[in-house]
């Protein structure tokens, strides 16, 4: 039987390697699938950006969020949340609240 | 966000409550919390929790506790980490016997204690010289099954170290 992986298999993919701390992986899966297997979705960026936020990689989670705002995936309510968890996570309060009210 | 039209869910309205409160901003993260309010968004134990946690870390304690009884009488249901918080905060002020009739409920309530529950607990007994009592609890850690961490060791180690110094 052959069949082809799609979006909601590799955004399982995705999260199962963020779950298990691999987030560099998650997002070489992403580069890898991008456009060629599968186009990405909003789940997938939101996954990544969370775990990047988790682990205090806010710099890296927000040039994601701005990759995906270019390529006209439109953030949600997930994403929002991720990147405001993340930037008081670092202390930056300013840019939390920034993203909450206008960005 | 709100800009774009993208409305905040209880999630996002939380993890702001809790940002501010971990800064301190307490009274911030009351604006934030009428503005959920507001939008018909009921807060819950999370969102609760951090801002109990907010006033015990500017020391108003009192306030904490007000916040935990609102909780109760909304019906939101304190959970192991709201009782963390505020044991933590009675101890912290040397108000031990106060964190000892929660860390009772606690029991009563069957809401079981963890790792940091009793290290909480244990500093404030340390701190107010009840060392044996502190070592009990170390003991029924150990007899539940639960590993005390380095901050249990620490608090322990602490007092030790003051008695044998006086």
């Amino acid at each position: 039987m052959r069949f082809h992986l799609d979006q909601v298999s590799y955004g399982t993919l995705i999260n199962g390697l963020c779950k298990v701390g691999e987030t560099r992986a998650a997002l070489e899966l992403l580069r890898r699938v991008d456009g060629k297997l599968v186009q990405p979705n909003v789940v997938m960026y939101n996954t990544i950006i969370d775990s990047m936020c988790k682990d205090k990689l806010v710099n890296d989670a927000f040039e994601l969020y701005s990759e995906m705002v270019a390529k006209r995936i439109s953030p949600n309510v997930v994403t929002y949340s991720a990147l405001i968890s993340g930037f008081c996570i670092v202390g930056k309060l300013k840019d939390a609240i920034d993203f909450f009210l206008i960005k | 966000m709100i800009l774009k039209n993208i409305i905040p869910d209880l999630y996002t309205f939380s993890i702001l409550v809790d940002g501010f409160c971990k800064e301190g901003r307490v009274k911030e993260a009351k604006n934030v919390l009428a503005m959920m309010m507001k939008q018909g968004i009921k807060p819950d134990v999370v969102t609760y929790s951090s801002l109990m946690d907010g006033y015990c870390l500017v020391n108003e304690v009192n306030k904490a506790e007000s916040i935990f009884n609102t909780m109760s009488h909304r019906g939101v249901t304190a959970n192991v980490r709201s009782y963390s918080i505020m044991i933590n905060g009675f101890c912290k002020i040397k108000m031990v016997d106060e964190a000892m009739k929660l860390f009772k409920e606690m029991h009563r309530k069957q809401i079981f204690p963890d790792v940091i529950t009793c290290s909480a607990l244990i500093d404030g007994l340390c701190k107010s010289g009840r060392i044996s009592y502190a070592l009990e609890h170390v003991d029924e850690m150990h007899d539940r099954g639960q590993q005390p961490d380095i901050i249990t060791y620490n608090s322990i180690l602490d007092a030790l170290c003051k008695k044998t110094s006086c």
